[in-house]
């Protein structure tokens, strides 16, 4: 039987997405499709589309009135996709459906991320994880830049005052304070949003609620916060006990009382007591015991950590070891631990970057299309992402896998040495300038020396390489 | 949310303004919102970004508003036609108006969503344009008074 899968919208969310998931609903199925819809109308998302039920549909509709993220959209990479206005589709379904196999496009989603270096959706735990990180993300980002202007105002002599009787605080501590909460919420709204991607708009405000209380030392009378790891407990374990309370049927007077009051007044006051209790000192201990281990680690250990971290985040330019190492430093910034994210700054950058510059050294030993994508890999991997440098570890994978992980494992080894520090993402290689990433002159030596031997790995190891292909094809 | 006094077989207009200034007035009467003229301009707001004249003769002016009090349907009938822009490019004598506070509880916008579900159906639809004013409370309270 074919599948057909759909999503609906529209302004208001009151009638047309309803109408037409109805339509479709109701004309598909008489003509034997099985066909599934979501509606994102005023009433939130219903019946949200599964990775199954995508991966199995033989056709995507949008019937769209209020326009779709790209975000939202990743999830339909490579299917066939019918786009149109809600209007349209209202207007008539049954030619639609008449002709779905014209009309549809196949959708390739953009690989490359705006902002952050992480690769596109992935299934199961870690795409929660990412949707609790893509909403941090911002609160890093902005906090992280107005912390750097205030440290910058700072530098340049301006006062750092607090308000004191009736007097305003100097501009200086303004930003920073408003910076820092960036800083506070981005555990919080990282739990909320693990917990809203596995049970739904239920999961967000206990998560949100749980995660700030595990996080705050003061209320749990602890030494530190549960951090990330308490993001991360609390955002899954709500997510999925929401996901599975919801199914519970008590009636249809309260059923309809069920998402915006009975699940989150019950999983808060769960999960409130037991965060306070348990979850929160536990996880407090463990938090402190794993930055006692990072901070005591003599100094020899660290380098050798750094050399992992760096080969990790070079070894697959976005993909699920990098992410780990990624996620890892990315993490202990709400810990106020920055060396290992200063790694990240370091080493992602390097690779598409060091490709780049190898086929302007030696065109030859790359390809025409390798040679033509070398500037746009070049910018965007000194800005955004380590994606681009993929296509090239495609074309050799062992000369340029090896080239980078070595190089990278190097300059992250270096970043520790010389106690590079990121506090927060940014634009890349320009991050020292807005403050993001100090000593600036450090880092500028860690990439360089790290930019400079993954050039020259690649020309060694590829030459190699090469020669050893043209002997085997004469052989 | 709906009631027997919500269907006016009645109303004047000859144009789509006149028609939702009426609605707006009758909203405004049954006590659904205290800014008739707010309302207005929100249904006005929502048929520019595209018609609610989903063919066949009808038309389904909504609007989610700060101005409105309560979730409350309306639905309405004239003598003559008016012309709606409808999706059909045919005029437009019934309505049927949804309007939802800003803030408004799952129980109602499902309740809704419900019904808007049902306007796809020819049947429902056909009683809608043909029934007497007892017979379409009772279809339109079928479909939201189940719950």
């Amino acid at each position: 039987m074919e599948k057909i899968v759909a999503v609906t919208n529209c302004p208001a969310g009151i009638a047309h997405t309803y109408m037409v998931a109805e339509a479709i609903e109701k004309e598909g199925q008489q003509r034997g499709y099985e066909v599934h819809v979501e509606t994102q109308g005023a009433a939130g998302v219903e019946h949200k589309l599964t990775a199954d039920q995508i991966a199995a549909a033989n056709y995507v509709i949008l019937a769209l009135g209020k326009g779709m993220s790209n975000e939202d959209r990743q999830r339909f990479d490579s299917k066939k996709v019918v786009e149109l206005p809600v209007s349209d589709a209202l207007k008539n379904v049954p030619d639609l459906l008449d002709h779905l196999d014209e009309r549809a496009e196949v959708y390739h989603a953009s690989k490359v991320k705006l902002g952050s270096d992480q690769e596109a959706v992935q299934t199961g735990i870690i795409s929660h994880l990412m949707a609790g990180v893509s909403a941090a993300l911002p609160f890093v980002i902005g906090g992280g830049l107005l912390l750097a202007i205030g440290s910058i105002l700072i530098q340049f002599g301006m006062p750092n005052v607090a308000p004191k009787d009736g007097n305003l605080g100097s501009l200086a501590w303004v930003l920073n304070n408003v910076g820092q909460l960036g800083f506070t919420f981005m555990i919080p709204i990282m739990g909320a949003y693990i917990a809203n991607s596995i049970g739904d708009k239920p999961a967000l405000a206990p998560a949100f609620l749980t995660t700030y209380l595990a996080n705050s030392p003061d209320l749990l009378g602890t030494k530190t916060g549960a951090g990330f790891l308490g993001a991360i407990f609390l955002g899954i374990t709500i997510g999925y006990f929401v996901k599975y309370f919801k199914r519970i049927n008590i009636g249809k007077t309260f059923q309809s009382t069920m998402g915006y009051l009975i699940i989150p007044f019950v999983t808060l006051l769960i999960f409130g007591l037991l965060t306070y209790y348990l979850i929160g000192p536990f996880a407090g201990w463990v938090m402190g015991a794993l930055i006692k281990i990072l901070n005591s680690i003599p100094t020899s250990m660290k380098i050798i950590g750094g050399f992992v971290a760096g080969c990790m985040l070079a070894f697959d330019m976005g993909g699920p070891v990098n992410k780990a190492a990624w996620f890892f430093g990315f993490s202990l910034l709400s810990s106020k631990v920055y060396t290992w994210y200063g790694i990240v700054g370091v080493v992602t950058v390097i690779p598409p970057m060091a490709a780049a510059i190898a086929t302007w050294l030696k065109p030859n030993m790359f390809t025409k299309q390798e040679r033509e994508s070398s500037l746009p890999a070049f910018l965007v991997g000194m800005t955004v992402a380590t994606e681009p440098a993929i296509p090239y570890a495609l074309a050799a994978p062992v000369p340029m896998i090896a080239a980078n992980t070595l190089a990278g494992g190097i300059a992250g080894a270096l970043s520790m040495v010389l106690g590079v520090k990121r506090i927060a993402p940014g634009i890349g290689v320009f991050d020292p300038l807005l403050g993001l990433i100090y000593p600036w002159f450090n880092y500028y030596v860690a990439f360089g020396i790290g930019l400079i031997l993954n050039v020259v790995f690649i020309l060694w190891f590829k030459g190699a390489w090469l020669k050893k292909q043209r002997k085997a094809a004469q052989g | 949310m709906f009631a027997e006094e919500n269907i006016f077989f009645d109303v004047d207009g000859q144009s789509e303004e006149e028609i939702l200034k009426t609605l707006a007035e009758k909203a405004s009467d049954l006590g659904a919102t205290k800014k008739p003229k707010k309302v207005y301009k929100d249904y006005l707001r929502r048929e520019k970004e595209s018609t609610t004249g989903f063919g066949n003769g009808i038309a389904i002016p909504h609007a989610k508003s700060k101005s409105v009090l309560r979730p409350t349907i309306l639905f309405a009938r004239s003598e003559n036609q008016v012309e709606w822009n409808a999706l059909d490019g045919k005029p437009v004598n019934n309505w049927i108006s949804i309007l939802v506070p800003e803030e408004d509880s799952q129980v109602h916008l499902n309740l809704l969503a419900k019904l808007s579900r049902n306007l796809v159906h020819e049947e429902f639809v056909a009683g809608l344009k043909q029934g007497s004013q007892s017979e379409v409370y009772q279809l339109i309270e079928k479909v939201i008074g189940e719950a």
